[in-house]
């Protein structure tokens, strides 16, 4: 395994994920060498980091990936097909290309009429 | 006055993304104790300081976020007097039966103004593992990781948080602690049934139904720095602290659970009396307000919620 290069569209620089490491995780965890080292990093929003927020969101325009388990009330299974997925929940399995894609502050919200359902 | 009526927060039901994972966070690190699993797949949890059933409920589900959030009234004959007053007040009452939770009696329900949903029951089953009552030591078996003693209150995000103020005081006799009051109107409301500085609390926010943090009170400060040192050891999502709460008070931690879900590790805050003047901040000194070393927001405060 082998570490991978992330690029955001519009961004300078990369953020270099170690094999097995979020884009998220990797972007916080190098954030400071890259203050020291003077090089670009792209930024990506950090809420929850555990798929549960929606401000991390991107659309992966190339590379493969893997996905942690995120909430489908920002990620549909429209939205997966179409690449969007939650930056602290994809692991890189090759190089990825990305374009920030945020949740939009307003959505609607999940209905509280279906909380005893059994599931 | 006696706390009648509302007594206390009961309980909260969160929705989880990863089972395993949550209860790892819940019971191994938060240090609360399973009760049980229901045939639906929820997981029952308490803390070793609270006497009823469970106070915690997790719900394995697509989306993060809050189900319900339930108070405990001090009669049967409350809970009949809530539902008339809830319905002469304007909202909806719904009645949810018995045994729908193992070890529960009736609650009722309503879904407020923000889009939150909260119940009243007044029957629990005493839990097996409660606090000694005869002789009692200090705690049944040495508390585990964060060593919560209770689920403490919440905060939730949504709009019309002015009508909620006078639902929570004009129905439920709830009074409110503390305010932060902008020129165009009420941000924030922290409303308290008891001698806490807040049982709910209320952010104004433009998505209804939202929720920003369940909190579990721990005994000390140092109780706070312990969960720290076990927020890093793990690997815990943390947003922000230990750090303090101008309003309450409160000695604080904010971190994540693995589903994304905002929790609080809370020790301290001032002892509220219903004769007390409600605390009010304004725009300028807010950031202190929220959290009174940084002296501002962090914006994930205002914008991170599930
Ligand atoms: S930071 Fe919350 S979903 Fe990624
Ligand atoms: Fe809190």
């Amino acid at each position: 395994m082998t570490a991978h290069t992330v690029r955001v569209e519009d961004a300078a620089g990369v953020i270099l994920c170690q094999p097995g490491e979020t884009i998220v995780a990797a972007m916080e965890r190098t954030a400071m060498l890259s203050f020291r080292t003077g090089k670009d990093q792209p930024r990506v929003a950090v809420g929850c980091r555990k798929g549960g927020c929606g401000v991390c969101r991107v659309q992966v325009l190339d590379g493969a990936y893997r996905a942690l388990p995120m909430s489908r009330a920002h990620v549909s299974d429209d939205d997966r097909r179409d690449g969007y997925v939650l930056a602290c929940c994809v692991v890189p399995e090759s190089d990825l290309a990305v374009r920030l894609a945020p949740r939009l502050p307003v959505r609607p919200t999940t209905s509280t009429t279906d909380i005893h359902a059994n599931r | 006055m006696a706390v009648t009526g509302v007594l206390r927060p009961g309980f909260i039901q969160l929705r989880v993304l990863d089972m395993e994972a949550a209860v790892t966070h819940y019971v191994d690190r938060l240090g609360l104790n399973t009760v049980t699993t229901g045939p639906d797949g929820r997981v029952y949890l308490k803390a070793w300081d609270e006497f009823d059933h469970h106070s915690v409920i997790l719900r394995k589900a697509d989306n993060a976020g809050l189900d319900v959030m339930a108070f405990k009234v001090a009669s049967e004959a409350d809970l009949d007097t809530f539902a008339k007053r809830i319905t002469a007040w304007g909202l909806a009452v719904d009645h949810v039966p018995e045994g729908e939770q193992p070890g529960l009696g009736r609650r009722i329900g309503c879904v407020l103004p923000s889009g939150h949903r909260i119940e009243l029951y007044a029957t629990i089953a005493l839990s097996e593992k409660h606090p000694p009552i005869k002789n009692p030591d200090v705690w049944p078996e040495e508390p585990r990781g964060m060593k919560a003693t209770r689920f403490d209150h919440a905060l939730l995000y949504g709009p019309d948080i002015d009508k909620n103020l006078k639902f929570f005081q004009e129905a439920l006799d709830f009074s409110l602690a503390e305010k932060i009051e902008l020129p165009d109107g009420l941000l924030a409301i922290w409303l308290t049934c008891s001698n806490k500085a807040h049982d709910i609390a209320f952010v104004k926010h433009a998505e209804p139904g939202k929720f920003h943090h369940a909190a579990f009170f721990l005994e000390t400060w140092m109780d706070i720095g312990h969960a720290a040192d076990l927020m890093t050891r793990y690997n815990i999502s943390i947003d922000i602290g230990p750090t303090r709460h101008g309003i309450t008070r409160g000695q604080t931690i904010y971190f994540f659970d693995p589903s994304g879900n905002r929790n609080e590790v809370f020790a301290g805050g001032y002892m509220y009396y219903p004769d007390n003047p409600t605390r009010v901040w304004d725009e300028n000194e807010l950031g202190k307000g929220i959290f009174y070393y940084e002296k501002q927001l962090n914006e994930r405060f205002l914008t991170v919620v599930t």
